[in-house]
């Protein structure tokens, strides 16, 4: 393995931890510029309605507001 | 927050161009589509010319009646006190629908600014609409805007900034003199904490028994009976129910408003219905859908966006090209000069050249197609022609009890299976919602693209064979409709047909702009994973098939002393795929490759072509100039064998980001595991029964010819038999269909 | 009784009353669908179900199912 190997593969290996960051942050999907995705399901992200459901959302707006259950 | 911050809702019908207004003022380019209920939730953004300004928009909606989810969460946001200023935005073209919105807005007591949105297509009808008339009807500032033509805009928000400062609420329309009287006494019954702005509002809401408004407010009991004696006395003295008393009265204004301030010119044949003569014409609605979708799916996939991927397969990331005549290198083999010359090894060569590059590479590829698709599925879509389709597909939809709104998120998932899944929060019915969800990722979405391509190309070879790829797009349309059919059938999914209302825009020819920015949207998006999560998976592929056990040894592969050519038998990834592979014997592609590359699929479906560009460039290092199809196919034994490998990544769970839509969705791990076993077992099914039907066709009978069979009779039987007795009695019927549940 | 279901392709007619309750109802009468509101027939879609009708100026697509809570002249 010579320099240039290990400068090569650091690169790949940065990028990659880079994407998987990425990916746990914004999901899988490249379709939705907020991060309406995969994995703002489990952290129950804020802003993004497509995890949290339309119902969820409804409550979100309600805060506050006197409302029936 | 900033005190100083204003807050303005933008409220309106669906359709009035609202999200159009919302891009042009704050420099989004959120999504436009020309259908109701596109805008599912509300989105925020500041003013691009103010950023002390926030801009909310809501969801279009035709009422505020609490009775659909998006209405709920319009009339929440502007009843939770956070908008400074409603805009309200009419379609000038159709002032009547549109005012009786903008007339509950002002019921609200909330500061109003009303934009008369295509006040152009007005002039160009030749109708004139006297403002100054409405202003003094409507009590608020009225402002004539085009938000296509970016006309007018200024002044609405200058407007609406000095009413969200000054905070004046316009004077409110009068009803019937007997039914303003009734409203006084109800209002006289509301607790004092209820703010004076807001009284009006819930004695309207009270008079027409909304029960949201109701427990808001919490009346004490003897008020409540009060009230409720005013109303059953009202009821009585006009024979009719509160709602419609309240709704009539609505459109008596509207009636007086049109009276005094919109000058018709003499009404001619639109375009569009002209256009619909045609496009949802009894005899030919259905074979112009049909044809129109067959042309979509060919000329993208199969003909012009073909010659172009194509170029890009075989020239730059293949034997190179040539540019002016003189010979360009491929990229692979751009970077494999590098590489080499700065002194890199052969492993790291392998895994820039073999892995990342021919991975990455193989998913870019299919850009030129993509763009093609995009540019002519966007159109459909902004045009307003996707509202025709589901008007014209209503009756089969309504067989297995899906109304044509569930047709909308299959349209959505046409791009993306994601936003498809996401669309299915419109429609109020659980069962119904669930049922879409599942059924939605059928559709084959861009990302399905590639493998459509890469099945076509391996079964047809190099010969021009255009029916193919819409024959895979059919295959979903079908799969969707014998999927709601036979799940309708079953307990879990029982019950009556969903209402279907729907308004059928106008169709208008979409902005360049926006437009373009859809195309963008998507196949950006597309670009992005190609480089993330495609880029990370072929690093773990090319990790997994070039690293393995070899005569007891561990390590990679090529560098180990003995290994044979076919190293990649020894590797990781086909011990792994190995293990998996007799769950597809029967549909005939056991290979550890195939096995491989559907694993990898239910990442991302593009991982199925990266995969296969990975494994079949590696095995290709000592072969001279298989064409990527021609690997492919030789990894099968039969062409229906390649078919049914088709059938079923097309058709099984979708990639993960879909997963966890769905997850998300049906907010249930049992509703989940449901539908994707289902997805998966149906796909399992149809592919099972492409390869024996295939093989009998040729003459060859096995144990799986008969279980095959099996299948196609239970799917037939369930497809035809009659509705279960009994299905839909336990469902209330559709005329006193329940309210959206909000819990 | 006559309702919108049973109105010809090609016919005009006005609306009497909006039979049920509930959100069904409530949508068409959002929609406009009151009594006394005139609205024409234009086309039926190409399965014989729903119907499209022209109302206050804007078209209308409702299956012919729905459309039998609307009792017309």
């Amino acid at each position: 393995m010579g320099p240039v190997d290990i400068i090569i593969l650091g690169a790949v290996a940065a990028a990659f931890v880079a994407v998987v960051f990425r990916v746990r942050k914004k999901g899988t999907c490249g379709d939705c510029s907020g991060g309406a995705c995969a994995s703002c399901v489990s952290g129950g992200r804020r802003g993004c309605p497509a995890c949290e459901g339309v119902d969820k959302v409804a409550e979100r707006l309600s805060e506050g507001m006197p409302r029936h259950s | 927050m900033a005190e100083s911050q204003i807050h303005i809702a933008l409220a309106g019908n669906p359709n009035c161009g609202k999200t159009t207004l919302f891009n042009l003022i704050t420099g989004q380019n959120g999504y436009v589509g020309n259908w109701p209920g596109v805008t599912i939730e509300k989105k925020e953004a500041r003013l691009s010319s103010d950023k002390g300004v926030v801009v909310t928009d809501l969801p279009g909606i035709y009422s505020l009646s609490p009775y659909s989810p998006e209405e709920q969460v319009s009339r929440d946001y502007l009843m939770g006190g956070e908008p400074d200023v409603v805009v309200q935005v009419v379609d000038a073209t159709n002032l009547e629908r549109n005012l009786y919105l903008a007339l509950q807005v002002i019921e609200t007591g909330l500061p109003v600014v009303v934009a008369l949105n295509m006040a152009d297509l007005v002039e160009k009808n030749g109708d004139a609409i006297d403002v100054a008339r409405l202003e003094r009807e409507l009590g608020c500032p009225v402002v004539m805007i085009s938000a296509l033509k970016n006309s007018g805009i200024d002044t609405l928000i200058d407007e609406a900034k000095t009413v969200a400062v000054a905070k004046g609420a316009g004077q409110r329309h009068a009803f019937d003199s007997a039914i303003e009287d009734v409203l006084q006494h109800i209002e006289a019954q509301l607790p004092a904490s209820v703010a004076p702005g807001r009284r009006r509002y819930y004695a309207v809401k009270l008079f027409e028994r909304d029960s949201d408004a109701a427990s808001a407010i919490k009346l004490a009991d003897a008020a409540a009976q009060r009230v409720e004696a005013l109303i059953t006395q009202c009821e009585a003295d006009c024979d009719e129910d509160a709602e419609s008393i309240i709704t009539g009265e609505r459109y008596a204004v509207i009636a007086h408003i049109i009276d005094e301030c919109l000058h018709r010119a003499p009404a001619k044949m639109s375009t569009s219905e002209k256009i619909d003569r045609i496009v949802t014409n009894r005899w030919l609605g259905l074979p112009i859908f049909a044809l129109i979708m067959f042309g979509v799916y060919c000329l993208a996939i199969s003909t012009f966006g073909t010659s172009m991927t194509d170029w890009v397969n075989d020239n730059l990331f293949g034997d190179g090209w040539e540019l002016f005549g003189a010979a360009m290198p491929s990229v692979p083999a751009l970077f494999e000069g590098w590489l080499a010359a700065a002194g890199a090894s052969d492993m790291v060569i392998s895994l820039v050249c073999d892995g990342i590059v021919a991975g990455v590479g193989a998913v870019l590829g299919f850009i030129p197609q993509l763009f093609v698709l995009f540019v002519l599925l966007s159109f459909l879509e902004d045009c307003g022609y996707m509202a025709r389709v589901a008007f014209v597909m209503d009756r089969i939809f309504r067989r297995f009890g899906l109304s044509g709104k569930s047709f909308i998120p299959m349209l959505v998932s046409t791009g993306c299976g994601v936003p498809g899944v996401l669309a299915t929060k419109t429609i109020e019915n659980e069962k119904d919602r669930r049922m879409t969800a599942m059924t939605a990722t059928f559709i084959p979405c861009g990302a399905k693209l590639p493998v459509i391509a890469l099945v076509m190309g391996a079964l047809i070879g190099d010969a021009e064979s255009t029916w193919i790829a819409p024959l895979f797009y059919f295959l979903g349309v079908i799969a969707v409709i014998a999927s709601g059919i036979m799940l309708k059938k079953t307990r879990l999914f029982a019950g009556r047909p969903t209402p279907f209302v729907m308004e059928l825009p106008s169709y208008h020819m979409p902005s360049a702009r926006s437009w373009a920015l859809h195309v963008w949207e998507r196949v950006s998006a597309y670009v992005k994973k190609a480089f993330t999560i495609i880029f990370a998976s072929t690093i773990v592929v090319w990790f997994l098939s070039n690293f393995g056990l070899f005569n007891g040894a561990f390590g990679y592969l090529p560098a180990m002393p003995g290994t044979p050519e076919e190293f990649t038998d020894h590797s990781l990834l086909a011990s792994l795929a190995g293990l998996l592979a007799w769950i597809f014997a029967p549909l005939g592609f056991d290979s550890w490759q195939a096995t491989a590359m559907s694993i990898t699929g239910l990442v991302a479906k593009e991982n199925v072509m990266a995969t296969a560009a990975s494994l079949l460039h590696l095995a290709d290092a000592t072969e001279t100039d298989p064409s990527l199809w021609a690997a492919f196919a030789a990894l099968f034994p039969s062409a229906g064998a390649i078919a049914a490998f088709g059938a079923f990544n097309l058709l099984c769970a979708p990639c993960f980001a879909a997963m966890g839509t769905i997850r998300a969705q049906m907010n249930s791990a049992k509703w989940t595991a449901v539908a994707l076993g289902y997805e998966c077992g149906f796909a399992w099914v149809v592919g099972l029964m492409i390869n024996q039907f295939y093989l009998a066709a040729q003459g060859v009978f096995s144990i799986w010819t008969a279980i095959a069979a099996a299948c196609a009779l239970a799917i037939l039987f369930q497809l035809f038999r009659p509705m279960p007795k009994g299905a839909w009695d336990d469902a209330e019927p559709a005329s006193v269909a329940a309210p959206a549940t909000a819990a | 009784m006559k309702t919108l279901g049973d109105v010809a392709v090609g016919d005009s007619s006005v609306i009497v009353k909006l039979h049920g309750t509930g959100a069904l109802r409530r949508h068409l009468m959002d929609m406009g669908l009151i009594k006394g509101t005139a609205f024409k027939v234009v086309k039926v879609a190409p399965l014989g179900d729903p119907v499209q009708i022209t109302v206050r100026g804007y078209e209308l697509s409702i299956r012919k199912e729905e459309a039998a809570i609307v009792e017309v002249e």
